[in-house]
């Protein structure tokens, strides 16, 4: 009996595998009829409204321009302003080829029915002159569009280290004469079967990471997370393709063309929108935005572009922004959090592949204890402006070098201390133990102790940047010094 | 009163199917405007009154076929490259050698395409050179090719090429059986020649003389996979 269940069930499922087969050859794969189709029959809005040829939009059999392949538009003559940005190791170049081709539509600056082999002065009447504003006008200036015209070789994977081999780039990816990028890469004119003219799908960002490698990408909450992305939650401005965070990947922060922040393609000018938009409670587990707006904590919309992940964090300027902690290719949730305590100070999993500063004061790339992500602002940058809360015998405003092991006296923060005579310490602290600087500095939800509390240093209502409330007077009434009984808290 | 009752039901009925059988007012007169197919301009088939009629130029009584062809003449070139042994010969096959206009290169982008022998007929004509007034219009597809005429400097091919095989095995092309089948769409010796997309008999009686209507730009993908 249960055999024959299992083969009807293989059946269906064969014949429900061999349906979606041919779903998918069906799709829509001819350039007639779809979005490119111009022709007085196409859809849309944007047509001719008397030719019925399809190709001779951008291809013509005779007197076309002489470029391959029967070009029919004139290459337009624009400089175009290009896409910039300190992070990345590419020479990027005016756009060439194919994509030049695209351009002489997709800039908008071309009259759509201007062809070559037709007489300037008897052009394709269309129902629409000149592209109209939108998601297909890119407009000149290209800096905001994910880069074209520049060579993906393996010299530039040698230089980026965050790139796949170009050797190894899927053959459904064609690269130009010289492994040039061009809009033609991801997208294939003629066939609009998955959208937007992919050539391949984009769930979970598979084309975006046919050249991309991001250290810790794999594993991290963005790359995995199941939750569901509403309608509009993320952007209201544009609905994103796939139902789940994983499966929208790059396209949940990044947006590939006419992008809200150009240097990173990012989907919002403001660095903090494009991860407050969702852990504000909308979608990811913990609020951080109603965190980020208590008295005291790490103010990131005070800042706007003064943020460079490039910077030399003992020369740049004062700012905060969530990737100054955060690596969001990289980080994922903290499942357990206080187990490992006291613990050697290691770095929490929501800040994996984040810059630093050793101890030692020494950038480094990927920092290995928490201190080290604090020591990039609040150690040697000159920037901050500093006046002492409590004056001290020696005053010492640089927090690195008020750490340091050789110091009289310390909390051990980058090493433990061996002083035997503290009698104080409550269980489970002992001498030997590691501290983190959030043990002190976190939010005040934090305190709880329970693991639904949002933890971390963004905000909290006890200055500055507490866990607990922390006044001086209140030991003796037995309340208070809450800090310090904090500590002792499993 | 009966009989004006019955009078209004009839009118009203009337009036309802009238109403019926008139298109509906909101007719989607974009959509209308848009449909105008290519079979409803008019273009007469055959050779009389097309443009390559040129009864009046030769001044025969043929009706101009003379212009291309001459009968008994049982000639035919194959091309130099050629493998296929038996030619074909009809009676109506142009006596190529005739009718290249002396001087004429076999080869018209060096290195690239060889024109074939009917394409050569073709561009007789159809290479701009003939009178100055085709320069700029369609016949001025290969101008300046020919012997005696020096090629310009940055000589561009500006036309679907011809002479060439027509690709095998290639995922980007329909196979050749299967554009050549309806007999519409020809490839002597298997190759891309003027008289795969034009018929210069005007038989279709499509513009521009093609073999087929272009609507759509079915022409274009019979070969093409875009």
């Amino acid at each position: 009996m249960g055999s024959v269940m299992m083969r009807i069930v293989r059946q269906v499922s064969i014949v429900l595998v061999l349906f979606g087969c041919a779903a998918r050859v069906c799709a829509q794969r001819s350039v007639v009829g779809s979005p490119h189709d111009l022709s007085v029959s196409g859809p849309g809005n944007l047509h001719a409204l008397h030719e019925e040829q399809v190709c001779i939009f951008c291809h013509a059999p005779h007197n076309a321009t002489g470029q391959k392949p029967l070009w029919n538009r004139n290459m337009p003559p624009t400089h175009y302003r290009i896409y910039r940005s300190s992070t990345t190791d590419a020479r990027i170049d005016q756009p060439s080829g194919p994509s030049k081709m695209c351009l002489s539509c997709h800039d908008g600056a071309l009259a759509l029915g201007l062809v070559a082999s037709r007489p300037a002065n008897e052009p394709i009447v269309m129902s629409r002159r000149m592209m109209p504003p939108g998601p297909a006008d890119l407009t000149q200036d290209l800096s905001d569009d994910h880069p074209i015209g520049f060579r993906f070789d393996r010299a530039l994977f040698n230089r980026d280290g965050q790139l796949r081999n170009p050797d190894l780039l899927s053959k459904e990816l064609p690269l130009g004469a010289h492994n040039e990028v061009h809009c033609t890469t991801c997208h294939d004119p003629h066939d609009n079967s998955l959208g937007d003219f992919l050539r391949i799908p984009d769930r979970r960002s598979a084309l975006c990471l046919s050249c991309h490698d991001l250290h810790g990408w794999e594993s991290s909450s963005h790359a995995i997370s199941p939750k569901s992305v509403s309608a509009r939650s993320v952007d209201p401005r544009e609905k994103l393709p796939y139902q789940t965070v994983a499966d929208n990947a790059c396209t949940s922060c990044h947006k590939i063309h006419s992008a809200g922040q150009r240097n990173r393609l990012l989907r919002f000018r403001r660095e903090e929108d494009n991860c407050l938009n969702c852990h504000n409670g909308s979608i990811a587990a913990k609020n951080i935005a109603s965190e980020m707006r208590k008295p005291s904590g790490h103010p990131v919309h005070r800042f706007l572009g003064r943020h460079d992940p490039n910077e030399d964090p003992r020369l740049v300027q004062k700012h905060v922004e969530c990737s100054d902690c955060h690596n969001p290719h990289a980080s994922r949730s903290q499942i357990v959090n206080r187990v490992d305590r006291p613990g050697i100070g290691q770095i929490s999993d929501t800040m994996r592949f984040v810059s630093g500063v050793d101890r030692g004061g020494r950038p480094i790339d990927s920092a290995r204890f928490e201190y080290e992500v604090c020591f990039k602002c609040h150690a040697d940058n000159a920037s901050r402006q500093l006046r002492p809360t409590i004056s001290r015998q020696v005053t010492e405003l640089n927090t690195r070098l008020e750490f340091q092991p050789n110091n009289p006296s310390f909390h051990p923060v980058v090493a433990p201390r061996g002083n035997n005579d503290v009698v104080s310490l409550t269980s489970p602290w002992r001498v030997g133990s590691v501290m983190r600087c959030t043990d002190c500095h976190n939010s005040d939800s934090a305190s709880q102790g329970s693991v639904v509390g949002v933890r971390g240093p963004h905000g909290s209502i006890h200055r500055p940047l507490l866990i607990d409330n922390y006044s001086t007077g209140g030991i003796r009434d037995g309340k208070s010094a809450s800090l310090r009984l904090m500590l002792s808290l499993p | 009163m009966k009989a004006i009752t019955l009078t209004l039901l009839v009118s009203l009925a009337l009036f309802a199917s009238n109403r019926k059988n008139s298109p509906p007012e909101t007719t989607p007169k974009p959509e209308s405007a848009k449909k105008t197919d290519s079979s409803a301009t008019v273009y007469s088939r055959g050779m009389a009154g097309s443009v390559h009629d040129f009864s009046k130029q030769t001044g025969r009584a043929d009706g101009g076929c003379s212009a291309c062809h001459i009968p008994h003449v049982q000639r035919v070139r194959k091309r130099p490259d050629s493998k296929t042994t038996d030619a074909v010969t009809a009676d109506s096959e142009p006596a190529v050698e005739l009718f290249r206009i002396q001087g004429q290169r076999q080869t018209f982008v060096p290195g690239r395409y060889t024109p074939g022998p009917t394409s050569l007929i073709c561009l007789g004509c159809h290479d701009g050179t003939v009178a100055s007034s085709t320069i700029g219009s369609s016949h001025a597809m290969l101008a300046g090719v020919r012997e005696g005429f020096s090629v310009p400097d940055g000589f561009v091919w500006r036309d679907h090429p011809i002479g060439i095989p027509y690709p095998k095995n290639n995922r980007e092309y329909h196979p050749e059986s299967f554009v050549t089948a309806k007999g519409k769409i020809r490839m002597p010796e298997g190759r891309m020649e003027c008289v795969s997309c034009h018929d210069p008999h005007n038989s279709a009686g499509v513009d521009k003389m093609l073999v087929m209507s272009n609507r759509r730009s079915a022409l274009c993908l019979t070969c093409h996979i875009k």
